[in-house]
């Protein structure tokens, strides 16, 4: 009769099993969630979604600004100060066993929590959709239900994942401490150009990580009709995607250690790949300007 | 001690402290900004916004004190040293009020209420960076910087509840009133808590 030992799997084994980088992207998710300003955005943002508590409320076409500017532009400057903070602590702890590529991925996987949040936003949203959708005069009555699922989606929870990821990237380049300010207000300065308002810049506009794709922009007679603009939001999808890879990896590079022949090829790939999906974003898709038939009834932008 | 050689000590504490640098960039950045916002105000009008965060963000962190350690346990008291640092907060808000009243004609027929927000948001950033100073921490401005200026663009972009409380309104249908009636308490919240900094300092002090 053979006897077999039982094995005692100890809370410690389990943690040396795990990755490192799994353990403190786990700390770092935490840390992200619980920032002041991340919880007051996703609070806000959330908060958009209670008129439709209200069954008769449709849903709001134009409200993906919300997941983008409270959690995604501030996601910028909460991203920048987890790696500062992160760092420092690194510093003070002297030469510590964990590599700043490993620290550094646990603060990119830490985006992911925004990035859920957003994601969550356009869920409820889209849902909203589907059982009461905006009224005929909007633009998204123009367009097919997954050209609006792909907008919103890039829109409201891509956004939420990109600004984060600058913000690590950001932090990994400079020292700077009003650097998340500067590109804030930049980037802010840039979408409002490139967001469709200027008919010259319509078409380019989709080279921007944040853009309109329709809203009540107005024409000659009716400054509140909606319209749709240009352009693929299918592949504008994946160029986002693909650009939060290229920051991810541009971010990784910035520990000589990590570099490699191979992550360099790949970093090679994404840029191509970021190049081709942007052109494609631009001109394949809607060739020329939708606009409604209906008069709007909305707010104007101006146009 | 005579006045004018603590106006001297004044002024000479005003030159060392204040982050010129950093003021520059900002007062340029901000009529750049509004000048944009005068050429196509319908379409830029968030930069306003983006421009009041920046005032509010700088403004506190012009009170920041890189010399703490030292500076914290010297006779002068805190509201010397916050004297001698609000000339960045005055430039500040001279620049945007000269900037306002400079494209006046190109933006809403509110001019009081625009200043009235650059001013206050300027105001209310310095007291906060001054009150978090009695608590020993050294430089509480650039953290409130890096909250308070993506939080003023992400409010002008998104206009959150604009409905029930406008702080940055543009069209002529937007209570305008409420909008006055915020930035007021937020004056008064602002001059409270530098009172209260003052005392708090002023209480230290005696023991």
């Amino acid at each position: 009769m053979t006897a077999t030992t039982p094995t005692i799997v100890t809370a410690a084994d389990r943690s040396s099993a795990t990755p490192a980088w799994l353990l403190l992207a786990r700390m770092e998710m935490i840390r992200y969630a619980l920032r002041p300003a991340f919880v007051l955005g996703a609070g806000l943002t959330l908060a958009a979604l209670l008129p439709y508590l209200d069954a008769g409320e449709p849903v709001d076409e134009l409200s993906m600004i919300a997941p983008a500017a409270l959690i995604g532009l501030i996601g910028i400057t909460v991203s920048a100060q987890r790696v500062w903070a992160s760092d420092r602590c690194a510093d003070a702890a002297g030469s510590t066993p964990v590599p700043m590529a490993t620290r550094t991925l646990a603060h990119l996987a830490a985006c992911l929590v925004p990035f859920a949040v957003g994601l969550t936003f356009v869920a409820v949203s889209y849902a909203r959709y589907l059982t009461d959708p905006p009224p005929p005069s909007g633009y998204a009555a123009l367009m097919s239900d997954g050209w609006v699922l792909a907008v919103w989606f890039a829109l409201g929870a891509v956004s939420c994942l990109g600004g984060p990821v600058l913000g690590v990237l950001i932090a990994r380049m400079t020292n700077r401490r009003a650097a998340p300010i500067l590109t804030t207000v930049g980037l802010v300065a840039l979408a409002i150009v490139f967001q469709g308002l200027f008919e010259p810049l319509r078409r380019i506009r989709v080279f921007m990580p944040w853009t309109y794709w329709g809203g009540p922009f107005g024409i000659d007679g009716d400054p509140q009709r909606s319209i749709v603009l240009t352009g693929s939001p299918y592949w504008w999808v994946l160029y986002l995607l693909t650009l939060c890879a290229v920051a991810a990896l541009m971010t990784l590079r910035q520990d000589r250690t990590w570099r490699s022949q191979r992550n360099r090829t790949a970093f090679t790939a994404l840029l191509v790949t970021a190049v081709i999906t942007c052109l494609l974003a631009m001109w394949t898709g809607t060739p020329d300007t939708i606009i409604n038939p209906l008069t709007g009834d909305g707010t104007s932008w101006g146009g | 001690m005579s006045l004018a050689v603590t106006m001297r000590a004044l002024a000479h504490y005003s030159r060392a402290a204040t982050p010129w640098g950093l003021l520059a960039t900002t007062a340029v950045m901000a009529v750049g900004l509004l000048l944009i916002v005068a050429r196509w105000p319908a379409v830029m009008w968030p930069l306003h916004g983006a421009t009041i965060g920046l005032l509010a963000g700088v403004s506190a962190w012009s009170a920041d004190e890189r010399c703490a350690a030292v500076v914290d346990v010297a006779p002068r008291p805190l509201w010397w040293r916050t004297l001698a640092r609000t000339p960045a907060t005055f430039l500040l808000t001279a620049a945007w009020i000269a900037t306002h009243l400079a494209i006046r004609d190109r933006l809403p027929e509110h001019l009081g209420v625009l200043m009235l927000q650059g001013t206050v948001a300027a105001l209310a950033g310095f007291s906060a960076a001054t009150w978090q100073r009695t608590s020993g921490n050294p430089e509480p401005g650039q953290r409130i910087a890096l909250f308070v200026c993506p939080a003023a663009v992400a409010i002008a972009l998104a206009k959150p509840w604009s409905t029930h409380a406008p702080v940055f309104p543009i069209w002529p249908h937007e209570d305008w009133h409420r909008t006055t009636v915020i930035w007021s308490v937020t004056a008064g919240l602002a001059i409270l808590v530098m009172t209260a900094a003052m005392q708090r300092d002023a209480t230290k002090h005696h023991r």
